[in-house]
């Protein structure tokens, strides 16, 4: 258990933390900047958490770092954001489903792994989502219909945010802050 | 001048602070974290009730009323919003007839949440937050990250306000039109300087934690210590016993909205 604990250093362990801060803030801000649940911010949320989760990948080269990066963000929002335990099930899924897409990868070393990571995360968290809205909202089966269309449209995000993500390694790389 | 503005300030703050009983981080972290599981399990109106009056209760023995009143207004407007579309669709598609109280159902229980975080995050500190993150005993490997997190969201806001602060100077217009003309750009302008600056502070606080010695296994000391009250243990009873009347209270006289599971 030690072993699996000490597997990051004290340096990889503040990169998760600052990029889990970072992209908490982040898509907050443009959530708002956009005046709520518009396409366009739903879009560019999405975008800017796919493209943090790329570089932090690449950045924090080691297998699980997705699943912490999940475990902490959902702890900090379980227990200070009031985030539903329910929350928990689908999103560790998603982390362990992207996991053993990267761990199936014959290069797990490269971009193309982690890009791949990303997507399967977002995918599976993106379905999982769906299925927790709804327990929420079982009680309306209209309020799902209108939710269906934001997934699908910040899936969208999603997406060109695995795009942006390889482009914004790729400059980080050329100015020496990517060093693997 | 300054000088007397801060500390009139604090010393507001200070009797804003003790005008509300003060509780432990931790008691208020169990109580959020038990309603988020009760109040999905509740479909009834009448359970919903009992858990929305106590949560209310609840938030306001904080007596922040401006910063309930604000959050509530908030609620209102998504909740009309949700409504007009809701009653939209269900003209649309007859199979979805529009029902009052099934609509109510989910904006109870997001109202009962937002009762529950409003008194964490109005009445704790960071330090006790993360005191209470420490008291929880959790692996260095999650602790570490989350407190960092915890620590980097205002120093990440403050970023955000000089990057926005550069931006205008420049000339660059940061307004709610700007963001639907030019998404793209306004995300390339804001968000590649806070890439830059998050890995640099992630640099700098990484070395910072290894010129330290912090590693797996190390013994952290908290900066201070918090106590575990009477009032604590209460608060968290008095939740179990909120949510075992709202059970009670929806198997006994509930009535489940159309088309909902029990």
């Amino acid at each position: 258990m030690k072993r699996i604990f000490s597997r990051w250093s004290a340096q990889d362990l503040v990169v998760i933390g600052v990029f889990a801060a970072a992209s908490k803030v982040t898509t907050l801000l443009v959530a708002l900047a956009g005046g709520g649940m518009n396409p366009i911010s739903l879009m560019g949320k999405n975008l800017v958490f796919t493209m943090l989760l790329v570089v932090m990948l690449c950045r924090v080269n080691r297998p699980g770092t997705l699943f912490l990066f999940t475990v902490i963000n959902m702890i900090v929002s379980m227990l200070l954001l009031g985030a539903s335990v329910t929350l928990l099930p689908p999103i560790l899924i998603s982390a362990l489903a992207a996991e053993l897409a990267m761990l199936a990868m014959r290069d797990s070393t490269s971009v193309g792994t982690k890009v791949l990571g990303a997507a399967v995360f977002d995918i599976v968290s993106k379905v999982g989502s769906l299925g927790l809205s709804w327990l929420f909202m079982r009680e309306n089966p209209a309020m799902m219909l209108m939710v269906v269309p934001f997934v699908a449209i910040g899936y969208l995000g999603s997406i060109g945010g695995l795009f942006t993500g390889v482009k914004a390694v790729k400059e980080l790389r050329h100015a020496g802050i990517i060093r693997q | 001048m300054q000088a007397s503005s801060v500390s009139s300030r604090f010393e507001a703050y200070a009797a804003e602070s003790d005008s509300s009983v003060k509780m432990d981080a931790r008691s208020r972290m169990a109580v959020s974290l038990f309603m988020s599981a009760v109040t999905v399990c509740i479909s009834s109106v009448e359970g919903q009730a009992v858990l929305l009056v106590a949560s209310f209760l609840y938030v306001l023995s904080i007596r922040r009323w401006k910063a309930v009143g604000i959050a509530y207004a908030f609620l209102a407007v998504m909740m009309c919003i949700a409504v007009l579309l809701t009653y939209g669709i269900s003209l649309l598609t007859p199979i979805m007839p529009f029902s009052p109280r099934g609509i109510a159902v989910p904006f109870m229980r997001s109202a009962e949440m937002m009762n529950v975080v409003l008194p964490l995050a109005l009445t704790c500190r960071i330090q006790e937050l993360l005191t209470a993150l420490k008291g929880l005993r959790l692996p260095f490997c999650i602790y570490i990250p989350a407190a960092v997190m915890i620590r980097f969201i205002p120093t990440f806001m403050h970023d955000i306000r000089q990057v926005a602060e550069t931006l205008k100077i420049r000339g660059y217009s940061l307004t709610f039109g700007e963001m639907f003309r030019h998404p793209l750009m306004m995300l390339r302008l804001m968000f590649t300087p806070l890439l830059f600056r998050s890995l640099r502070t992630s640099e700098e606080l990484g070395m910072a934690a290894e010129l330290k010695g912090l590693e797996s296994g190390s013994c952290f000391v908290p900066f201070r210590t918090q106590q575990w009250a009477k009032r604590d243990t209460a608060l968290v009873l008095l939740a179990v016993a909120v949510a075992a009347l709202a059970l009670y209270v929806h198997f006994k006289f509930g009535t489940v909205p159309t088309r909902g599971m029990r």
